[in-house]
């Protein structure tokens, strides 16, 4: 970000402040709808501040876009000037102010489009100030990529020479590929020069453009209500009626049902199944779109609903944002920026039941993965039984919260008053489930002194065997039928609570003096030892911190669906939480969180697959450990941007790394 | 105590320990060439048991025949299953291999069930000889005297592989050095290879006969036999066949005998599971590499 000394205007800054004005022109002044019965047009202000709904717009154009486009007008006509008159802009400012017109465009005539599709193409007319805005906007982008700025030097690429005797050799681009080389680098730099707040900030701007438009942006794409999960539900519906079992009965036939040609009746199924799956990529029928139509819907509706709004809001927001978080105190930054992820993920959230119940999946699985990943990436022991101290935890809390607090027919009724069970007596109930966990953990710990590698591993199998077995034989708390009648209270502000402070305490953990000593264990427990590591507490600690953790996410788990068995908590969900912790890549926190969102909504999306789910998601793990053995993001963090970037050394950066090993997490 | 209960359950345990220690074996022979738990060898053991009907019921083999047919397949799944997923990570990091034999093991359950349905199978009317007869009060079955007893033969057929010939000698030497012994001109990838083909036979072979001990057949049934097998030969002491062997029997000997004398001090069959498991808890923190094993010493 350099400030211009020698030319404070060029031709650029110039088509700026005009596109700039022309937008809070066109906001203010030009018709921006025409009412259908001769009722005049509306401008951007009058449908921005039409609260009593007297122009009835809603019934009219039956979805909300009108009112997103101007003040998605006002708000980059605004920043433009306050970025040109503040001065504290670069040529990207003004090309991103241009982008929004640009965009503004695309969502207005986008607007008329969807509207053309839903009724008759010639139903509507075309006004023409959106028209003019985008227009004065794209030309200005094209000019603005052209225009050489004088203080800029020519676009070189500087090839790192392999060996030290070759010189630095010098490309020099194509003059026709200079301004779109310039736009990407410029946009990649700008995108990884924003910080986390700006994006978050952007986040909430897309869910609650969801919230506003989603169900009539939904209803004009053909889908009866809103999206769920990004459409990842969605998307495999077509693949429903795929059913593999008629391909290898005839060779494995069940007692009495044998066929006499298994090689023709196997045939006929394979082809069947290829007639149906071919149905399925293209049309079904009018009611049922194919794979295809539906992939372009679903993609649609994700990029104009959520990626554009996050990433323009983001880039707008980029320099206020810096700003903020320069002059706030690191904590208070940090708690900013977690209560506008919070608001979010509320405001995404709230739209449906379903939505909140996959994000407390999401939270329950993050501090699963989290905890285990202390474990498995960071000491370098194999765990493979984390779902029995889940269970332990789940069982713990729902028999403490069921006998204090509620009245139920498996421990009568409520001993305490019923008023203390929100929140205290829930907080209670989890950490008591946490401690009981992390007392079972001890089940680990101990053998762990002794026993490494593939050894341990079986113990913490036979851990959860253990206690699974155990439940299952305990009639009190309902043996292999279940807990039933456990009280709702999980909902998505307790787990993300929860989800955050255990992360944040792991977080701590591993960087600390003891974190450095867990690590130690992982590269060489004897030389661990031998540098004066008391390696048995250093144990101890690990054990106990991830099965508590382990312990509070059962305890959350077990008051989302008011039913437990011990059945969930099966070496299947351990194998879950394992694969999670793989996928997200050892040793890394945000690989971790990354790869419990990625998983549960793929859980979610493969529902409509039925029994094939459980064959695409091994899969998908397989060919993710041939082609990335290492998981995503193994033993590196993402760098985010949490504390806004400092000075003039803007161009590096003071990346916060979340979880950071080993010198990463020192060097700050 | 009552001798012939006794002696009863002895039979009983015989049978269900040699099956466990017949799968118990591909899991301590992959872990002492690859030093990898084959965490897929329960499913395999599903896969051979499957097979097993395809012999018997679509081709109408007999009881042997059978048996041959479904081991040769299901040996030959081991090695493809070896080159395909675990041999291109021969040098990655040893727990990205777990993971994807646990992926493995997951495809071909799951696998499994979305190709076949959800019937359960079962072997013919007269794949195996069932006579029952009773000697001195003890009631037998020929199907348990036959597990029993070809159990035994798989066992010491393996041994003498492993012991007398020069496939069995290189198999052991890669698993004393793996750097040495393709320095010596033997293929390590032959060996692996070998070492996959018998232990998903073997597992194949444990697969019929357990089909024909307890004729309920699903795709989920190598999940719990296969951990208990695993366990089984950790408790024997992974990488050694007599440690597995000897484990599987163990294994036998305590779910059996927990269930038939539980029983008059008031622990159900349901207690079997955590009973079984602690005490390999205690094992492991009494002789923490198994009853066979010996402990690595790392060299500082």
């Amino acid at each position: 970000m350099f400030a211009t000394n020698r030319l404070p205007f060029s031709l650029g800054d110039v088509l700026a402040v005009v596109a700039a004005l022309v937008i809070l022109v066109a906001f203010f002044v030009l018709p921006w709808y025409e009412l259908d019965d001769d009722a005049g047009t509306v401008t951007g202000y009058q449908i921005a501040t039409d609260t009593e709904d007297d122009l009835d717009l809603a019934g009219r154009v039956s979805h909300m876009f009108l009112l997103t486009l101007p003040i998605a007008a006002l708000a980059a006509g605004a920043l433009a000037l306050w970025e040109l008159a503040s001065r504290r802009y670069d040529r990207a400012v003004p090309v991103m102010i241009l982008v929004v017109g640009a965009l503004a465009l695309a969502y207005y005539y986008g607007a008329f489009w969807y509207e053309g599709r839903s009724t008759t193409p010639d139903e509507f007319e075309f006004v023409g100030s959106g028209f003019w805005v985008g227009l004065v906007a794209l030309i200005g982008l094209i000019v603005q990529a052209f225009i050489p700025y004088p203080h800029e030097k020519p676009l070189k690429v500087i090839v790192a020479p392999q060996d030290t005797a070759e010189p630095v050799q010098v490309i020099e681009v194509p003059r026709w590929r200079r301004p779109f080389r310039w736009f990407f680098r410029r946009f990649r730099q700008m995108m990884a020069r924003t910080p986390m707040l700006a994006y978050l900030i952007g986040i909430v701007a897309a869910v609650e453009l969801e919230r506003r438009d989603g169900a009539s942006f939904a209803g004009l794409l053909g889908f009866r209500r809103p999206l769920s999960l990004f459409g990842a539900t969605d998307l495999l519906e077509p693949f429903s009626d795929l059913d593999f079992s008629g391909v290898l009965t005839p060779f494995f036939p069940a007692p009495g049902k044998t066929f006499d040609a298994p090689l023709r009746s196997s045939w006929d199924a394979l082809r069947g199944l290829g007639e149906t799956f071919f149905d399925s990529l293209f049309t079904q029928s009018a009611r049922e779109p194919g794979f295809f139509s539906l992939l372009l819907d679903v993609l649609e509706y994700d990029v104009v609903l959520f990626v554009i709004p996050v990433i323009v809001v983001a880039l707008l927001l980029r320099g206020p944002a810096n700003r903020l978080l320069v002059a706030l105190p690191g904590w208070l930054g940090i708690l900013l920026q977690l209560g506008v992820l919070y608001l979010g993920l509320t405001i995404w959230g709230g739209l449906n039941d379903y939505r909140e119940l996959v994000l407390i999946y999401i939270g329950v699985n993050v501090m699963l993965t989290v905890s285990l990943n202390l474990v498995n990436g960071y000491m370098g022991e194999f765990s493979v039984g984390h779902a029995g101290f889940m269970a332990v935890g789940a069982y713990v809390s729902a028999v403490l919260t069921m006998w204090l607090f509620t009245d139920s027919n498996v421990f009568g009724s409520a001993a305490l008053p019923s008023e203390w069970g929100l929140p205290l007596g829930f907080i209670v109930a989890l950490v008591a489930g946490g401690a009981a966990a992390a007392l079972a953990g001890l089940m680990v710990a101990f053998p762990s002194f002794r026993t490494r590698g593939d050894y341990l591993a079986i113990v913490t199998l036979a851990v959860n065997f253990i206690v699974t077995g155990v439940i299952n034989n305990v009639s009190a708390i309902g043996g292999p039928r279940g807990l039933n009648g456990v009280p709702i209270w999980t909902d998505f502000s307790w787990v993300f609570v929860f989800t955050v402070v255990s992360v944040l305490a792991i977080h701590s953990l591993v960087n600390s003096t003891l974190g450095k000593g867990i690590i130690a264990i992982r590269e060489d427990e004897i030389a661990a030892e031998l540098m004066g590591i008391n390696t048995r507490r250093i144990k101890l600690v690990a054990f106990l911190v991830s099965s508590f953790i382990a312990g509070m996410a059962g305890g959350l788990f077990a008051h989302v669906l008011a039913y437990v068995n011990p059945g969930m908590f099966g070496i299947l969900k351990s194998t879950e939480v394992l694969v999670m912790v793989y996928l997200g890549g050892m040793g890394s926190i945000s690989g971790s969180i990354i790869a419990a969102v990625l998983f549960t909504i793929l859980i979610e999306a493969f529902r409509p697959l039925a029994v094939l789910k459980w064959v695409a998601i091994p899969l998908i793990l397989i060919l993710l450990m041939l082609h990335r053995p290492q998981g995503l993001f193994g033993f590196r963090e993402i760098n985010i941007n949490l504390r806004g970037f400092r000075g003039r050394a803007t161009d590096k950066g003071l990346p916060i790394t979340i979880g950071g090993t080993g010198d990463d997490a020192a060097a700050h | 105590m009552d001798l012939t209960f006794f002696v009863q359950q002895l039979f009983n345990a015989l049978q269900l320990g040699s099956l466990y220690a017949l799968i118990a074996l591909g899991y301590t022979m992959v872990y002492g060439v690859l030093l990898l738990i084959n965490f897929a060898h329960g499913d395999i053991f599903m896969v051979g048991a499957f097979l097993g009907v395809f012999a018997s019921m679509v081709l109408g083999l007999p009881f042997v025949a059978a048996l041959i047919v479904s081991m040769l397949l299901t040996g030959l799944l081991g090695v493809t299953i070896e080159r395909v997923a675990y041999k291109p990570l021969r040098h990655a990091s040893r727990l990205s291999v777990v993971i994807t034999a646990l992926g493995v093991g997951l495809l071909l359950e799951n696998g499994m069930l979305a190709l076949t349905g959800a019937d359960p199978r079962s072997y013919p009317e007269g794949f195996i000889n069932t006579t029952s007869f009773s000697i001195a009060g003890v009631n037998l079955t020929s199907v348990k005297i036959i597990i029993i007893v070809l159990a035994f033969v798989l066992f010491f057929g393996l041994y003498a592989i492993v012991q007398r010939t020069k496939w069995g000698m290189a198999m052991r030497a890669i698993s004393y050095d793996k750097f040495a012994v393709p320095l010596m001109g033997v293929s390590q990838n032959q060996i692996i290879s070998l070492t996959f083909l018998l232990g998903a036979s073997l597992a194949a072979a444990g697969g019929i006969l357990w089909g024909t001990a307890f004729p309920v057949l699903s795709p989920y049934m190598g999940l719990r036999v296969g951990w208990k097998a695993f366990i089984a030969a950790v408790v024997g002491g992974i990488g050694d066949i007599r440690g597995a062997m000897l484990g599987g029997l163990l294994l036998g000997f305590i779910e059996i005998y927990t269930v038939a004398y539980g029983k008059d001090i008031g622990i159900t069959s349901t207690w079997r599971d955590p009973i079984v498991f602690g005490l390999l808890l205690i094992i492991l923190v009494v002789r923490p590499t198994g009853l066979f094993g010996v402990a690595r010493r790392q060299k500082v």
